[in-house]
């Protein structure tokens, strides 16, 4: 299972490098050049992928050709959504370093901070 | 008549004084993992009081008694007699379904915030898979123009830094707030915050806990972040650390519903500030006081049953 999850990361890569639809035999002769893998094997994990609703598929002849559905900034633009949501429960989920400021108290900051360092000085 | 009384009367002075108290004691962010204790056993002991209070007016229903008379081995018709009040027996089955009810609510209440955070955090673990690079120094990389640094406690605890925040802090910097952060998951803050949370919206209900257990909540939040922030070995590191990532970002909306992160200004003083002492005794009345303050519900509450074994006693020897 932890193998297949890896290997899903190895496919995502491909398909975000390659940016174009991509069928099953494709990703298995380029992942091939490092290391041996089966055709059902990958084509578990397009259908996987596809499943989660991580890659888009469309009928191409009898197969089926693979693209990302999100790029990968807009991936992770999405995974940050939790982060930077101001829910007053996330802190059971996830712990933020510091939270968003809104401009005044920018400027309060670096303003506390310059007064601390202008004192050592 | 005389438990519910005393215990209504305590719920509502220590709703309203506590966090008077707590809020404005310095030594709270002098020694947060302290003041983290001290507002968990304000807060608990509040929520144990309004139980209790709902309890004790339900003692006189006909299988309250019982239950209790067989736990004590005192009759039943002297439980009765030592906790009924002129309210009645409406009032009493009132308090018992009212216990019930918040019991259910907190039950799942509870449920349904571990299942929403294993299902939130799979979705983080899952996203970092595919996006993340591993970072010798035990992190994440994520690529985004933001710069964030954030943990995912648990199980598989993780630190996630992104490409932005790299770049925006010098390494000495980033190596104060991997501090930070490891100190979050070893802590477990993560389940201070939780049960916080649970809290918090079970007794929302409630008029005498709301305000107070909110409090609380957002108090130990701001709390958690000065006791990993006291995990850095160079508290001005940090400082500078913490200014860089809060304003490298995009600024918030000056009045949007979000209040923004209140603690980071205190948080720059106090990392700048040079540490103040503390010490044992300190650590021993904090301690103490909190242990007092959380035993008080139970006494009171107990308090007819106290009565009726000293009055036992002095039968016996008469």
């Amino acid at each position: 299972m932890r193998q297949l999850g890896q290997l899903e990361a190895v496919v995502m890569g491909r398909l975000w490098d390659w940016a174009r639809p991509a069928s099953v035999r494709e990703v298995v002769d380029d992942l091939q050049r490092s290391r041996a893998i089966a055709y059902t094997t990958v084509m578990t994990v397009l259908d996987n992928l596809h499943r989660k609703g991580l890659v888009a598929r469309e009928k191409d002849g009898r197969a089926y050709r693979y693209t990302a559905a999100l790029t990968r900034e807009e991936h992770a633009a999405a995974l940050l959504e939790d982060v930077l949501a101001q829910s007053p429960d996330r802190g059971a989920t996830l712990l933020r370093f510091v939270g968003q400021l809104s401009a005044d108290d920018q400027v309060r900051l670096r303003a506390a901070l310059a007064d601390a360092e202008a004192e050592d000085a | 008549m005389l438990a519910p009384l005393s215990l209504l009367a305590f719920a509502v002075l220590a709703a309203t004084a506590g966090p008077r108290l707590l809020l404005r004691a310095r030594w709270v962010h002098r020694a947060p993992g302290w003041g983290v204790l001290a507002w968990q056993g304000l807060a608990g002991s509040v929520v144990v009081a309004v139980a209790l209070l709902g309890v004790t007016l339900a003692v006189p229903l006909p299988p309250v008694a019982a239950g209790l008379s067989r736990l004590t081995g005192i009759p039943t018709t002297t439980v009765v007699a030592h906790y009924l009040t002129p309210a009645g027996p409406e009032v009493a089955a009132l308090a018992a379904l009212a216990c019930l009810g918040l019991a259910l609510r907190l039950a799942w209440l509870a449920v349904a915030a571990v299942l929403g955070t294993v299902r939130a955090r799979r979705g983080q673990h899952d996203g970092l898979r595919l996006l993340g690079r591993e970072h010798p120094d035990g992190y994440v990389v994520l690529d985004h123009a933001t710069p964030l640094v954030y943990c995912l406690p648990g199980r598989h605890p993780r630190i996630v830094v992104t490409s932005a925040a790299r770049a925006a802090l010098t390494p000495h910097e980033l190596a104060q707030v991997l501090d930070h952060e490891r100190r979050h998951l070893s802590s477990r803050h993560d389940l201070a915050l939780a049960v916080g949370g649970v809290l918090r919206r079970a007794f929302a209900p409630v008029p005498l806990l709301r305000t107070l257990l909110a409090t609380a909540h957002e108090q130990v939040a701001v709390l958690v972040e000065m006791q990993a922030d006291d995990a850095a070995r160079d508290p001005r590191g940090l400082a500078r650390a913490l200014v860089a990532l809060a304003c490298g970002a995009p600024a918030a909306p000056p009045s949007g519903l979000a209040a923004g992160d209140v603690a980071a200004l205190a948080r720059v003083r106090r990392l700048t500030g040079g540490a103040a002492g503390w010490s044992h005794p300190r650590s021993a009345a904090v301690g103490s006081g909190t242990a007092a303050v959380l035993a008080v519900p139970v006494v009171l509450a107990a308090a007819p049953l106290i009565e009726m074994v000293l009055i036992g006693c002095r039968a016996m020897l008469a």
